[in-house]
């Protein structure tokens, strides 16, 4: 087991990074936005990291930083993006990171142009990052409960019947904007301080494709949704070694099969599961005690 | 002084007027029926009423606040609460919350202007389970909509309506496809609401029912309100059974 461990520690911890990327993506899909913003935050942050750790600024500085950072931009962002809805609002988030994927090319003096920043000490452990996790898992839990996982229910399922019960849209729109911001800042920092380096990779389509299938997989329902398609991304090309140059075909094969049969992900079909189990359980319940009156 | 004001209602889609300078107001305890043929701007007007639609003309006002040109969810927290064509629960909450929806944003008791408190935990419980003893959905809280009958869902969107306990109820067909039985439960249950003190304006087409849940009727056609007045007078205008039958005589 501990060999198992450190033969996968880089994979392990690169998922424990993944999945705070995956938070990001869900606390904006959770209220009904299609948004890649993430991935600009998590490319931001993560130069931002790597500049700065060139220059030997404290790991906890930079993080700070890096949150306030993301956490303005991610503000300025919501505040543009709400003005739109739905396609639109979707074109701005993926504009903005095409974008930075320019600048980040091009500006080869600061960012190290296609070859990026490398050789920068680690920061952070497998077990820092879980720990990282588990916050901010936590937290999210705690924040959906009661009336916000209501309100965000009901702007994921129905925008108008959330309005018509005093749901100002556009607030919870920038809250989860901002929120998005933040942990996708975080998550690029942290893959900074894991890694050692920041490569143009980082900021391309190929991570906005990642960061989708690991919502797709995992499903919005609720916050073990992105546990599980982190979990699963992260281990995909372990799992997909046998198919070689064909694992990239294979992973799209899969995505496409979850979207036809499972459109809600993991999280959605536990959620589904635990409902029909309730039901079960309370028609039971009911017949047993049909001849009184059975108030809930 | 009227609970609710519309004065000179304008709405406009391209050409059409849908509705087209209706001037009427609501009386504080009344149950309103609001009835037209297809296409007449009813919903349109519910729509204006709750900040879905927007006045192109003319006003709303709410005890004296002018609510036209808020926000649907601003609208709702000044006290006026509505139900879809259409059932709208959402699938992944039970029944008991989903009528919770309805008083997580609501305000305190007092307060009309909508800026006062949300409301503590217990006086939330105390309103669902108000609202779940009155549209009698006790057996049911825990279970989700699709286990429940189409007649069940709807009381369970009007549960949550008065659970927000809002100055202003309204329903856009709460009995359409129902069974006979169903609508005379809910028509019953809907009287019962109103003597609990709420304001309704209720469309619907079945003149039975209007006659027997209505103190006060309204007529529209071609985006005007052509009539209003007692269920009973209103009904025998010739105005209104031109509306409704065309211009025939010598029908029974």
């Amino acid at each position: 087991m501990i060999s198992w461990l450190a033969y996968y520690d880089d994979v392990i911890g690169h998922m424990f990074v993944l999945m705070i990327l995956a938070f990001s993506m869900y606390v904006v899909m959770r209220v009904g936005v299609f948004s890649v913003a993430s991935i600009g935050f998590w490319a931001i942050a993560g130069y931002g990291a790597a500049i700065a750790d060139q220059y030997d600024v404290p790991p906890l500085l930079i993080v700070g930083g890096a949150l306030l950072v993301s956490g303005v931009f991610g503000l300025l962002l919501a505040l543009l993006a709400v003005r739109l809805s739905g396609l639109s609002l979707t074109m701005v988030t993926i504009a903005f990171v095409l974008l930075l994927q320019v600048i980040v090319l091009n500006w080869e003096d600061v960012t190290g142009g296609s070859l990026g920043i490398f050789g920068l000490p680690v920061h952070i452990g497998t077990y820092g990052l879980l720990a990282v996790v588990i916050v901010v898992a936590v937290l999210l839990a705690l924040y959906e409960r009661g009336r916000t996982g209501r309100a965000q229910d009901s702007l994921l399922h129905d925008e108008q019947l959330a309005q018509s019960v005093g749901i100002d849209i556009r607030r919870q729109r920038i809250v989860a904007l901002t929120l998005s911001a933040l942990l996708g800042g975080l998550a690029g920092c942290l893959n900074v301080f894991q890694t050692g380096m920041m490569v143009s990779n980082e900021v391309g389509f190929h991570v906005v494709v990642d960061a989708l299938t690991m919502v797709i997989l995992g499903g919005t329902a609720a916050w073990y949704g992105p546990v599980i398609g982190a979990a699963i991304l992260a281990w995909l090309p372990q799992m997909l070694s046998f198919a070689d140059e064909w694992r990239l075909a294979v992973q799209g094969v899969i995505i496409v099969v979850v979207l036809v049969f499972a459109p809600q992900g993991a999280a959605g079909l536990i959620q589904r599961l635990a409902r029909g189990v309730a039901a079960k359980r309370r028609s039971s319940l009911l017949k047993r005690r049909e001849p009184q009156d059975v108030s809930a | 002084m009227s609970l609710l004001s519309i004065v000179d209602a304008q709405v406009r889609f391209g050409g059409v007027r849908a509705v087209d300078g209706v001037t009427i107001s609501l009386e504080r305890g009344n149950v309103h029926g609001l009835v037209g043929p297809n296409g007449s701007g009813k919903t349109t007007l519910v729509n204006a009423i709750s900040g879905f639609a927007r006045l192109h003309d003319g006003s709303v006002t709410l005890n004296d606040e002018q609510i036209s040109g808020m926000r649907p969810d601003q609208i709702f927290t000044r006290g006026i609460s509505r139900t879809f064509q259409s059932i709208r629960l959402l699938s992944t909450l039970t029944v008991r919350e989903n009528i919770l929806i309805g008083t997580d944003r609501a305000r305190a008791e007092g307060d009309g202007r909508g800026a006062g408190k949300l409301l503590p935990r217990d006086a939330v419980n105390d309103r669902v389970d108000h609202a779940v003893a009155l549209l009698g959905l006790e057996k049911f809280a825990g279970d989700f909509p699709s286990q429940l009958p189409y007649g069940l869902q709807r009381r369970v969107e009007i549960a949550r309506s008065v659970a927000s306990r809002p100055e202003l109820i309204l329903l856009d067909e709460p009995f359409a496809g129902m069974s006979r039985a169903e609508r005379d439960e809910l028509s019953d249950v809907l009287i019962e609401i109103a003597d609990d003190g709420f304001t309704l304006l209720v469309i619907e087409h079945d003149m039975r029912i209007i006659h027997k849940i209505c103190s006060h009727l309204f007529v529209m056609n071609f985006g005007r309100c052509i009539a209003e007045g007692s269920p009973r007078e209103t009904a025998e205008l010739e105005i209104v059974q031109e509306a409704y039958l065309g211009k025939q005589h010598g029908t029974a």
